[in-house]
């Protein structure tokens, strides 16, 4: 793919779930000094209404604009294929780093990450697909990226993780199931992808690879379990983002990020937990 | 106080601009009533020039039914008058508008509010163009369609023109200030316009610069989108109350059991469907009506997945399919680039509590494994067959498995 609307692509920066991700010149009519943008187009075919709801949630989350949130820029339609365009952030993600990360850059990156979803759970927004990969790395810190927009694209269908298994491991067992999801939800992702940043391990152990199907089976029918390498520090963290019951885990975002920095950045004398 | 830049929109007929009021004549009109405007316009403003017009537009000639637009400076705004089938659309004192001349039988004679940001005035039946960054009328009378009145010079960014507020299912997205457009959709390619693209080589310029056929929004920091959003409610940590997974809004109401944590079941199951909890207490012998939770999911080759909760079709382009037309199912489309799936190639059923699935007439035909040692079998047309936990159906060149919690 050489570029969508006008916007001319220089290199590909990865394919992932329900789309491609691209670095593109910025094109004049955005007006702005960085020379590069991403823009992500989105692998299904779309129709009118498709692009009218993707677009709605996408101003909200450009709305909410923050510092623990990508920044986007616009949302168009060419030729059937939607897309949108966002800062360009040469860092890379959670999921593959430009550079080694210490786990507490690590760490601190998911914070941002957990208070990015917050902002978006205050206006009435879950972001429903929080995982390695959309986590991007600005400088030291992290900003959420990429709304889970799939499933806007046919009213009433919920597809989870169209494309490698790899996304339902972050995503929480209600939603798989066809729960449309709350606070807990983002905070149970948010959980899997500390453990995962951390140990570099998911929670299901070995999956299966010979058959997509059979990878997912395993998936639905097994219990998450916490890897012995993740940092002590940490451990009673993402248990409690995986309690069973979502009124035990934490009941924000806000509070995740809370108890994250509390471990980066431990009181002198005995703070809450 | 008027826009400071007003641009002819191309096209057959004549724009004409005198100090703030700006004139619109876009098809054929005597010569007699061109006289009398031109004259109107060019002599006064404001109120003043409102009452003339209304007088014009009653003596106009049947001949002259394409009509004219006129805007004039008025104390806090801008008058808009608007006859035959003359439309304004755009943006004053910070509200859309929408007027359309050919919906009323005389005229429409509106108080716009300052500021004004962006009008557009011309034929109701084209798109006003995109403002071009080198076109623009400070006085006297061109030809044109229509006319553009902005409140400043446009920069590259061009901002929108394009709001029509009356389209209420557009969800918001129209009023979206920052909506741009490029111009391939505004200005059909006529013999006209190329005549006058010949005479204004600029505008051809635009048309080969710009990238044509795609719409895009521009997003950002937006206050008043926020505004009235509520915060996500906060789960009350109380046990017994866990019923998200069942809240589903227009659920179908079935009798069953309650699990001792209040999730509806199946009447015989022996764990919850939901929590998986065993069922058991005095509750359970109780058959009441609740919503019917998910049945389970539909898990694809390709890692997608599908909660049943609906009547689904599934295929290659399920939307025209009659079921899904008529909302008695919904649709669920599938990649499959070898086309050996169907258009519709599978309907999948929910009958009470149960789970059924046939195939829909495909050109393939579909295959079920009932089990994991159970042999393939081709799957009917006419007669709908029961599937449980495990079931491995394969339409053409892809396959799903269906999934239920907490029964295997």
């Amino acid at each position: 793919m050489e570029g969508i609307a006008d916007y001319r692509f220089d290199a590909e920066l990865g394919a992932g779930n329900h789309g491609r991700f691209f670095r593109a010149t910025t094109p004049a009519r955005l007006d702005m000094d960085a020379p590069h943008v991403a823009v992500k187009v989105l692998e299904r075919r779309a129709t009118d209404s498709d692009f009218k709801r993707v677009a709605n949630e996408l101003r909200i989350f450009a709305a909410v604009r923050s510092e623990h949130l990508v920044e986007v820029f616009d949302a168009g339609y060419d030729d059937g294929l939607l897309f949108y365009s966002m800062a360009y952030y040469p860092d890379g993600s959670l999921e593959r780093p430009a550079r080694p990360l210490s786990p507490e850059a690590v760490a601190g990156a998911v914070a941002d990450a957990a208070r990015g979803a917050h902002e978006l759970h205050e206006v009435g927004v879950v972001h429903r697909d929080i995982k390695p990969a959309n986590v991007l790395l600005d400088g030291d810190r992290g900003r959420l990226s990429d709304l889970g927009l799939a499933r806007l694209m046919s009213p009433g269908m919920t597809t989870t993780g169209v494309g490698p298994v790899g996304s339902l491991e972050f995503m929480e067992p209600e939603v798989i199931w066809g729960d449309p999801g709350c606070r807990m939800s983002d905070v149970w992702s948010l959980g899997v992808t500390l453990h995962h940043a951390l140990t570099g391990q998911g929670l299901y152990g070995e999956i299966p690879n010979d058959s997509v199907l059979d990878a997912f089976t395993h998936v639905l029918h097994s219990r998450p379990e916490i890897g012995a390498t993740l940092p002590d520090g940490y451990r009673p963290i993402v248990e409690r983002c995986l309690a069973d019951a979502r009124a035990e885990r934490f009941a924000t975002a806000a509070q995740l990020a809370n108890a994250i920095e509390a471990v980066l950045r431990p009181e002198p004398e005995g703070d809450e937990e | 106080m008027i826009g400071a830049h007003v641009q002819p929109w191309p096209g057959e007929g004549l724009v004409a601009r005198f100090g703030g009021t700006v004139l619109v004549v876009p098809g054929p009109a005597s010569q007699s009533t061109v006289e009398l405007l031109l004259s109107r316009c060019a002599a006064t403003s404001g109120s003043a020039l409102v009452q003339e017009l209304a007088r014009l537009a009653m003596a106009a000639a049947p001949d002259d039914a394409t009509g004219f637009g006129v805007v004039t400076p008025v104390t806090d705004g801008v008058a808009a008058f608007l006859t035959g089938s003359l439309r304004l659309r755009g943006t004053a004192g910070g509200e859309q508008h929408d007027l359309d001349a050919s919906d009323v039988v005389t005229w429409i004679d509106q108080r716009l509010a300052n500021p004004v940001e962006a009008l557009a005035i011309g034929p109701a039946d084209a798109e006003p163009p995109e403002p071009s960054p080198w076109l623009e009328l400070r006085e006297g009378v061109v030809a044109g369609a229509g006319a553009l009145v902005l409140a400043e010079a446009p920069r590259r960014n061009v901002k929108a023109l394009q709001a029509r507020p009356g389209h209420a299912d557009d969800a918001g997205l129209d009023e979206a200030a920052g909506e741009s457009r490029r111009p391939s959709p505004g200005i059909p390619m006529t013999k006209e316009v190329e005549a006058w693209l010949a005479e204004h080589p600029r505008w051809q310029l635009v048309f080969a610069s710009e990238r044509q056929g795609f719409s895009s929004i521009s997003l950002g920091p937006d206050a008043d989108l926020l505004a009235g959003r509520e915060p996500l409610p906060a789960i009350v940590p109380e046990p017994g109350t866990d019923d998200e997974l069942q809240a589903e809004p227009g659920a179908v109401s079935v009798k069953g059991f309650r699990c001792p944590r209040d999730h509806h079941n199946r009447p015989g199951a022996n764990y919850c469907c939901i929590c998986g909890i065993r069922m058991g207490t005095n509750r359970t012998l109780v058959l009441v009506d609740g919503p019917r939770p998910p049945l389970g999911v539909l898990v694809f080759d390709d890692g997608g997945s599908v909660p049943v909760r609906r009547d689904l079709v599934i295929g290659r382009e399920p939307a025209n399919d009659p079921l899904v037309k008529g909302d008695e199912a919904w649709p669920v489309q599938i990649k499959d680039d070898t086309h050996s799936v169907s258009r519709a190639h599978l309907r999948v059923m929910l009958r009470e509590w149960d789970v059924l699935v046939v195939d829909r007439g495909s050109s393939n035909g579909t295959l079920i494994r009932p089990g994991d040692g159970d042999a393939w079998e081709r799957l009917s047309t006419e007669e709908p067959r029961l599937i449980a936990t495990g079931a491995q159906i394969s339409m053409g060149e892809r396959e799903l498995v269906f999934e239920q919690l907490h029964v295997r």
